[in-house]
């Protein structure tokens, strides 16, 4: 499997999700809209799985890979927090997320080469590229949640049981960015002889949680919750940034970590 | 929102006070920036580290004592704790869009430089909110009451592990210390280079017994000879060499497929290749190419010491083999320290080796001959201070963990 059979699952995990998002509202075709969905994620899945067989290394090493891990692990979270909290929007909003993905890597994907450079071979690779994808999945998700909630609040509407949701899903995904940059930590230490080096990824990565933990302490006490809505809008634009704009900042060119 | 009315500075201090008083401290810290420089590091190296360290566990554990004072009620408030986060962050986002980097000589300090956003780790505002953070969350720990529940485990697995890490790690900063040592095939080294480039000698020396690198399988491309550059200049096409199914494939309009492929090759006095397993060789490969004109030839990426080798396509394209990627280096070495410890092994990226409070790294080799590169590089990395970082990552670690597990319901 390469990354030219790539567009054939794509179309038929965009079709799945689509059909589900449109049939989720309508209480008869429920249950089809569940099976769509995961069915959606399965051909996803078995693409990964193939590629994997072909490269003979994993395939977490350039973004348009990471793109595809991200896509899988948004409508999996969204699956899993829709079954737990019942909100239908989930399965839409993760839906378009995990198209938007998939169809920005069929129209730039980027070159795929199977070498895999001697510092990126190691077994902290899989797990630390992983925990952040699935912490990704996790703050995007309560991002959405949170920009509903504020326009439920702007519409003079209050909703604890979403308030607990949001909370919920960034301990969550806080958790997993935590792992993931200790994770990225050891690694390094082993690699390059020091955890901790100051490298422009690396800098952003550590504002990155700590805008999460302003959200975090921020909830402790209480304050206007449209606040701290906007501490989570604005703790995962950085985050973006740290995944996917590194590149396009003038400083940080020297970056080990732009690829 | 009622028992909000108190009006500022009035007890007890709540966002309004902790974020004046944290934008006074950063205030401070830029003056004190401007006017004597930036904080030095090394002020900080052994025993002064401990002075400092001992003053801050002090600091703590009497505030604990004295915690239902306005003052450490305050200082062990979320109000200050969001408030110290926020300029963390703030003074993170600085540093995270300016190139952190000496003044260049040839320009003038600005503005920024004088304020210390080129160097922010050693910028004055910078460590002044750093040891706040520290005084402040030791505050909060030593605070706490003790319980066994899963609320107080998940508290103190992430706050004494974090507390622990930026503890070491900051303070032992100017206790570690790293060299780079040259040791030349079948030499033994004991002599190093140090951060300032000055020869130093150390207690531990190297005998490098063998240096191998594996390259992976090359790529093929066409390339426009006059230019050099991989067609189609828009959009470089590369076609990665597979001895499992040797398959037809289309590069830029010309069919080709692998014939035969040599890893290491010598070539023979008329343009074919023969496999010697020796340093000095090239990976070739014979491939069959259907385009304008049908032909099979052996194309190279040839090394230090050979040619490389194309095929022709027409006048103006050809068909290359890129440089192979390095796929490992690997140094044997034998280790030895002045209190007779002897080690023996392979040192490679990833896997470096340690031997008392040091770890050696793999760290080069000579680029330009490759394969035939006659030394290896290390890193020798002195860090006293590790074992406790060690210990606050492994905490935060299992306290995230538990964070995932539980998710909110933890407090419950």
């Amino acid at each position: 499997m390469t990354w030219t059979n790539f567009i054939f699952f794509a179309i038929g995990s965009i079709i799945c999700w689509t059909l589900a998002s449109i049939l989720i509202y309508k209480q008869k075709y429920k249950k089809i809209s569940n099976i769509l969905f995961l069915l959606g994620i399965a051909i996803l899945l078995t693409f990964i799985i193939l590629f994997w067989q072909n490269l003979k290394r994993p395939p977490f090493r350039t973004i348009g890979e990471t793109r595809l891990w991200y896509s899988f692990f948004i409508t999996l979270v969204g699956y899993i927090t829709y079954k737990i909290w019942k909100y239908p929007w989930l399965i839409i909003y993760t839906s378009i997320v995990g198209i938007v993905f998939l169809i920005i890597n069929l129209v730039k994907p980027e070159i795929h080469s199977q070498t895999l450079m001697p510092a990126l071979q190691s077994l902290w690779f899989i797990p630390h590229v992983t925990a952040y994808i699935i912490s990704y999945s996790m703050l995007g998700a309560a991002t959405i949640a949170g920009i509903i909630l504020l326009i439920k609040i702007e519409n003079k509407k209050q909703d604890i049981k979403l308030e607990n949701l949001i909370d919920n899903l960034v301990y969550i995904g806080f958790g997993f960015l935590a792992l993931g940059l200790l994770m990225g930590c050891l690694w390094a230490k082993e690699a390059w002889g020091h955890y901790w080096s100051w490298d422009p990824k690396e800098t952003w990565a550590f504002l990155t949680s700590t805008a999460y933990l302003v959200y975090i302490h921020s909830r402790l006490h209480k304050i206007n919750i449209k606040i701290s809505l906007w501490i989570l809008i604005i703790s995962l634009i950085l985050l973006c940034i740290t995944w996917l704009g590194i590149d396009y900042i003038p400083s940080a060119q020297s970056s080990i970590h732009v690829y | 929102m009622n028992k909000d009315k108190r009006k500022i500075w009035q007890q007890p201090w709540s966002y309004k006070e902790s974020l004046v008083i944290v934008l006074g401290i950063i205030i401070v810290g830029f003056s004190l920036q401007t006017t004597i420089g930036g904080f030095n590091f090394y002020l900080l190296s052994f025993p002064f580290n401990i002075y400092i360290g001992i003053g801050i566990i002090l600091f703590s554990v009497l505030s604990s004592i004295f915690k239902r004072k306005a003052f450490f009620k305050w200082l062990t408030s979320v109000h200050l704790s969001v408030s110290l986060l926020i300029a963390i962050t703030l003074l993170a986002l600085i540093m995270g869009i300016t190139r952190q980097e000496a003044i260049p000589l040839n320009e003038k300090a600005n503005i920024f430089h004088l304020l210390g956003f080129n160097q922010m780790t050693s910028s004055w505002a910078f460590v002044l909110i750093y040891s706040l953070i520290l005084i402040s969350l030791g505050s909060i720990i030593s605070k706490r009451k003790p319980a066994f529940s899963k609320k107080y485990l998940v508290f103190i697995l992430n706050h004494l592990g974090l507390w622990l890490l930026l503890f070491s790690s900051g303070l032992g900063y100017a206790d570690m210390n790293r060299y780079i040592m040259y040791v030349e095939v079948g030499e033994t080294e004991w002599r190093v280079f140090d951060k300032e480039q000055k020869v130093e000698e150390l207690p531990i020396a190297i005998q490098l017994n063998e240096f191998t690198i594996e390259e992976y399988i090359p790529k093929l491309a066409v390339i426009n000879k006059k230019t050099g550059e991989v067609q189609p200049s828009s959009k470089p096409q590369y076609y990665q060499i597979d001895t499992n199914t040797k398959e037809e494939t289309n590069l830029f309009g010309h069919k080709i497929k692998l014939v035969e492929y040599i890893h290491n090759a010598v070539r023979n006095s008329d343009r074919t290749f023969k496999e010697v397993p020796m340093k000095a060789s090239t990976p070739a490969a014979l491939i069959s190419v259907k385009g304008k004109t049908q032909k099979t030839e052996w194309v190279s990426s040839g090394s230090s010491v050979q040619f490389p080798q194309s095929i022709d396509l027409d006048s103006t394209f050809a068909l290359v083999m890129t440089p192979p990627e390095t796929k490992s280096y690997i140094s044997n070495v034998d280790v030895y320290t002045k209190d007779e410890e002897h080690l023996q092994g392979d040192i490679r990226v990833n896997h470096p080796m340690t031997i008392g409070s040091w770890k050696i790294y793999q760290y080069g080799y000579d680029n330009n001959m490759g394969k035939l590169s006659t030394y290896s590089s290390f890193e020798l990395v002195y860090d006293p201070w590790l074992r406790l970082v060690y210990i606050g990552i492994g905490m935060i670690f299992l306290g995230s963990i538990f964070l995932i597990i539980f998710g909110i319901n933890y407090k419950k």
